[in-house]
């Protein structure tokens, strides 16, 4: 049950690649980036989650934490994702209105834009 | 009779003679003259000459005188005739006187010649009488003499001489003969002319010979002339008073005289000759001497008869005793040779013969042997010894014994009545018994007192030295005789005794072979109990063996004889037991009486089953008691230590056996152990579990002692879930093919853990096999399988393709390589295949098909057995597969078989995993497997995943504190709904609401119901799904 998480920096926002499953075993990883992008200062990235096959509440958990972290210091968590189970997932969770959703990854970036040029403009 | 010669030839007869003469000489003169007268008218002297013979006759006849007085006669008368007238004589003297003196004279001489011829004549008679009469008394003297040749027996010559003197010499005779050594006379023979009365004077005469014969001849001996002549009419007050009781039974029986003649022969005084007359009869000196000289003869052939019969009896005496001396060289038999010596002796000594034996014991000369002709009176005697015998220290017997030399007794005997009263044995003997004499003989053994002979006669017999030394000789080879046949009987006594420790040696011989060469005690006991009885006698046999911890008391091997077991064992702990006695005290327990005493459980149990007697004996090994053995009997005391001595050597040979047979036993335990642990540890014990295939497998080695061979299967989890088959077979069976075996497949299980593809580890097997020098040839054939897929990848080297029963049949997978370790060079292939639900995969090895002998048999009924139990679960098709495949046949070759199933899709899935979070994953794909082959669609799948995701992150996240424990995953269809339970087992720790709610509410909104189960022992949660439609079975 391989996940992989991988962190891409060369865009207007970090995102946060997440594929396979992320369960309580391999949460830890996805915890790992997020922990390492905030630690740099971060306030604003993305977690795609358009090849992730499984999520549990475990990593909700990490998300959330993770979102709650960036709310603070003024930032924004959102995710991507398209798959019907996750949107589902995030919808009977109540979580769907906490997080900044997008549906491709283009959306994301143009939303992540969004949030870069209002932080600038702060 | 007439008058004998011998009688009165005297005086009577010559007067007679005289008178008749003097007449004839006065007559016949006158008378011739008278004639001559008459005649010649005339006389003549000359005429007178005539008349010579006449006076020659008359004076032959009558002597010189009448001759004289007849010449003178004649003369007167002639002269008075020849005168010329008769005249006067004297005138006829003074005519012519020279014719009258020569006629006187001629006639005077020729009386003259008359007398002298018949005085001549007279001498010549009397010569003629007297040498015919000695010539008779001499015949009769030689015929005396001769009486002996005649009548050899004392007995018939008495009466023979009795008879002869009578005729000759008397009217009786009668003989006393005394007994050669006791002197004492008694009557012999008697005889008389009369016819009539001879008895009655025969016995009259007996009688006067006993009471009297002793005295007379005694007399006659002191008396200057030893003879004696008796006369009836002889005035009895001047004679003794013996010799006056002869006249008077000569006056009795009318005899006139007696003449009594000793019988002297040298010194000894053989008897009395006594010879009677009848009145008339008279004896001259010469019918005296003749008397004498026959009494000399008789007493001289009396003699010689003595002496030959003493002659004889010495002859009869060493007869005697040679036999008797054979007698005791030969008769082996102590009883009959008594009883022959007793009887030889009774018939040649006296009447009786009784031999007694001193027994030591008693102090007593009890009854060895005893003879008489009347068998009634050996009855009396015997039980006259037996009532009471003769005491050892008793008088008599000391004095014999210290005397040694025989002892004689009796009834005359002063001091008999004193011995009567002290010995009821010598009074019953004397008394009732009739014994007039015993002679008693010691009887020695190498100086010691061994018995008595003793001989004795109804009558006064008396015994002689010549008889007294006989018994003696006989006593002392008799002494010597008992000694030996004791010794000879205690010898065979001994022999006996040895032979029965021999017998009984060879018995215990038996026994301790039997009880050595059996290697299992149980399957030999009877024989060894049978054995044992012939040596020793019981009822009931039992071998104990102690426990371990030596407190407690089993009973492998027991066996009633004769009697059944008792009704409670006697197994237990060895308290309170004579068996923990034993052990205790490390000797022998013998048990007199059970029904006397409580003191072990034995005494009880046994007693209840009839057993009064018993001996226990321990069995040791090496000087440590392993048990014990123990021999029961119904007669109380029946064993003793002797018996224990004897079961001994038995007991601890059996221990012997035991501890062997314990040994071997325990030594094909560790085999069978280690075949076990070889088994183990070469073969898989227990199958993988896996969801959604099953597995089956069976091992059947060729040789069952060993449990494992050269075939194997074996079937390993990855952890990848894939499972990995491998079935082989290395050329041969046993245990050398069998450790080929393990080392190949383990070889295959490292590599497959690697990782390595079915491929890749058979072509490095081959490597590795190829490489060793005479390695055997293996083949194998492994396969990947995929359970959540169903895909196959195998590969195989010369090992028979499994077969794959689908919906389609009974297809065979595809071929193999070459077998391994031949070539190495050889390619391997894989080759690939799915295997749907439902399907079954049958690897096996060629042992199952070439049982029949025939390989398509086999195949075929192989084909048929995979039809037959397609309906039957894999663990249990597979049994059923190689009993329908070998069909009876007992194969040669290892048989293993490996069945997978595929399990069909609306079979349940369950797993069984620790809750950690990299199981996780396991669970989901388990999950996502199961209900996608049941045909969900993908996003409804991944709701059943994510739902039972949730669950399963509670029970790893919650459900145990400390040690994790397990979750189990069960997936099935319950009714119309697809149902998956979250089990686990611990104790949840109280929820912490962190973020939790969120998995609850997933939980909850993405299935059709939760449903959650506490217990002390674990929570289940349940999630169902309801179905559409119901899932069509087996697809």
């Amino acid at each position: 049950m391989e996940a992989s998480i991988s962190t891409r920096r060369d865009g207007v926002v970090p995102v946060v690649d997440v594929s396979g499953e992320i369960d309580l075993y391999t949460s830890p990883k996805l915890k790992a980036a997020l922990d390492e992008l905030l630690a740099t200062g971060q306030v604003h990235f993305l977690v795609n989650l358009l090849d992730t096959t499984y999520l549990d509440s475990t990593a909700l958990s990490i998300l959330t934490s993770a979102l709650k972290h960036v709310q603070g210091a003024g930032g924004m968590l959102g995710l991507v994702f398209n798959q019907p189970q996750i949107d589902r997932i995030f919808t009977i969770t109540g979580l769907k209105d906490v997080f900044p959703t997008f549906v491709s990854q283009a959306e994301a970036l143009a939303g992540a834009r969004a949030w870069e040029k209002v932080a600038s403009k702060e | 009779m007439g008058e004998s010669r011998f009688k009165g030839v005297g005086l009577r007869r010559r007067a007679v003679r005289t008178a008749l003469a003097l007449l004839a000489a006065v007559l016949v003169p006158y008378l011739v003259s008278l004639i001559l007268v008459i005649l010649a008218k005339l006389f003549a002297y000359q005429f007178l000459y005539l008349y010579m013979p006449g006076l020659f006759l008359v004076s032959y006849f009558g002597g010189l005188w009448p001759g004289l007085v007849s010449v003178l006669a004649s003369t007167v008368l002639a002269s008075y005739i020849s005168t010329p007238h008769v005249g006067n004589v004297l005138d006829g003297l003074r005519t012519e006187l020279l014719p009258p003196l020569i006629f006187f004279f001629s006639g005077a001489l020729m009386a003259l010649a008359g007398t002298h011829t018949s005085r001549y004549h007279e001498r010549l008679r009397e010569d003629l009488a007297r040498s015919r009469y000695q010539k008779q008394r001499d015949t009769f003297l030689a015929e005396v003499a001769t009486l002996r040749m005649l009548q050899p027996e004392r007995k018939d010559f008495a009466v023979a001489v009795c008879q002869k003197l009578t005729e000759s010499l008397g009217d009786a005779c009668g003989l006393i003969l005394s007994r050669q050594h006791t002197g004492v006379p008694e009557p012999a023979a008697f005889f008389s002319t009369d016819t009539a009365g001879r008895e009655r004077l025969t016995s009259a005469f007996a009688e006067a010979s006993l009471a009297n014969g002793g005295p007379l001849l005694r007399r006659m001996l002191a008396a200057a002339e030893p003879m004696m002549v008796l006369r009836a009419d002889q005035s009895i007050e001047t004679v003794p008073e013996d010799v006056g009781a002869w006249v008077d039974w000569l006056a009795r029986f009318q005899f006139d005289a007696a003449l009594f003649l000793p019988l002297l022969a040298g010194e000894d005084a053989l008897g009395i000759l006594a010879i009677f007359v009848k009145p008339g009869h008279v004896w001259d000196d010469e019918t005296v001497t003749v008397a004498r000289a026959a009494a000399d003869r008789v007493a001289l052939a009396l003699q010689q008869i003595r002496a030959r019969d003493q002659q004889r009896r010495r002859e009869r005496h060493t007869a005697f005793l040679a036999d008797m001396m054979l007698e005791f060289a030969t008769q082996r038999d102590l009883a009959v040779l008594l009883d022959t010596v007793a009887k030889r002796c009774a018939e040649s000594f006296g009447e009786w013969c009784a031999i007694s034996l001193i027994d030591p014991d008693a102090r007593s000369a009890r009854l060895g042997a005893i003879f008489h002709k009347d068998p009634s009176k050996i009855t009396r005697l015997r039980s006259a010894f037996d009532t009471t015998p003769l005491p050892v220290d008793h008088p008599f017997a000391t004095a014999l014994f210290d005397g040694r030399r025989p002892l004689l007794l009796t009834a005359d005997d002063p001091n008999i009545g004193d011995l009567r009263a002290q010995l009821p044995l010598a009074n019953s003997m004397f008394g009732p018994l009739g014994v007039h004499e015993l002679l008693a003989v010691p009887i020695y053994t190498g100086g010691e007192p061994l018995g008595i002979l003793s001989v004795m006669s109804e009558s006064a017999r008396g015994w002689d030295d010549d008889e007294q030394r006989l018994a003696s000789l006989i006593a002392d080879r008799a002494g010597v005789a008992i000694t030996n046949a004791r010794l000879a009987a205690s010898e065979r006594r001994a022999l006996e005794d040895a032979e029965r420790e021999a017998r009984r040696v060879n018995a215990a011989g038996r026994v301790i072979s039997i009880a050595a060469s059996s290697l299992d005690p149980g399957a030999a006991f009877d024989e060894f109990a049978e054995a044992l009885q012939l040596l020793l006698p019981f009822d009931r046999l039992a071998v104990s063996l102690y426990g371990p911890d030596r407190n407690s008391l089993s009973v492998p091997y027991a066996k009633g004889l004769r009697l059944s077991a008792p009704r409670e064992s006697l197994e237990g702990p060895t308290a309170g037991t004579a068996r923990g006695w034993v052990l205790d005290n490390g000797t022998p327990f013998v048990r007199e009486d059970t029904t006397e005493t409580h003191e072990f459980t034995e005494d009880v149990v046994l007693a209840s089953a009839g057993i009064r007697s018993y001996a226990v004996v321990p069995m040791s090994v090496g000087g440590k008691a392993i048990g014990t053995l123990k021999l029961g009997h119904h007669e109380p005391r029946f064993y003793s230590q002797a018996h224990v001595k004897l079961v001994q050597p038995i007991a601890d040979q059996l221990a012997i056996t035991i501890s062997r047979f314990q040994l071997l036993e325990q030594a094909q335990r560790r085999i069978g152990e280690l075949s076990e642990t070889l088994q183990r540890a070469l073969l898989p014990v227990d199958l993988p579990k896996t969801p959604f295939a099953s597995l089956g497998a069976t091992y059947r080695p060729a040789d069952p002692e060993v449990k494992v061979g050269g075939d194997w299967y074996d079937a390993i989890l990855l952890s990848d879930d894939h499972l990995l088959l491998s079935i082989g077979d290395v050329a041969g069976h046993g245990m050398a093919a069998a450790a080929v075996m393990g080392q190949v497949r383990h070889v295959v299980r490292a590599y497959a853990f690697e990782g390595q593809t079915p491929v890749r580890i058979l072509t490095t097997v081959n490597r590795l096999l190829c490489s060793v020098a005479d390695s055997l040839q293996v083949s194998l054939w492994v396969a990947a399988f995929d359970p959540f897929t169903g895909n196959l990848v195998y590969s195989g080297a010369g090992h028979p393709p499994p077969l794959a029963l689908t919906n389609r049949g009974v297809e065979q997978l595809e071929s193999t390589g070459p077998p391994l370790g031949v070539s190495l060079s050889a390619p391997y292939r894989e080759a690939h295949t799915t295997l749907e639900p439902g399907s079954r995969l049958v690897a096996y090895t060629d042992g199952l098909i070439e049982a029949t002998r025939d390989v398509l048999v086999g195949e075929r009924r192989l084909l048929e057995a995979i039809r037959a139990t397609q309906d039957s679960p894999a663990d249990r098709a597979v049994d059923a597969v190689v009993e329908y495949a070998l069909g009876g046949a007992e194969p040669d070759d290892d048989v293993a078989l490996l069945i997978l199933d595929v399990l069909p899709v609306d079979a349940p899935a369950s797993a069984t995993l620790p809750a950690a979070p990299e199981n996780l994953g396991r669970i989901r794909r388990l999950v996502r497997t199961y209900v996608r082959r049941l045909g969900m669609p993908d996003g409804r799948a991944e709701e059943i995943v994510i739902a039972v995701g949730e669950a399963a992150l509670n029970v790893v996240e919650h459900a145990y504190r400390g040690i994790r424990g397990n979750i189990v995953i069960r997936g099935e269809l319950i009714g119309n709904a697809i149902t998956v339970t979250v089990r686990d087992f611990g104790q949840w720790r109280p929820q912490v609401e962190r973020g939790r709610g969120r998995g609850t509410s997933i939980m909850q909104r993405f299935s059709d119901g939760v449903k959650t189960f506490t217990t002390p022992g674990g929570t289940t949660v349940q999630l169902s799904w309801t179905l559409d439609r119901p899932v069509p079975a087996g697809s």
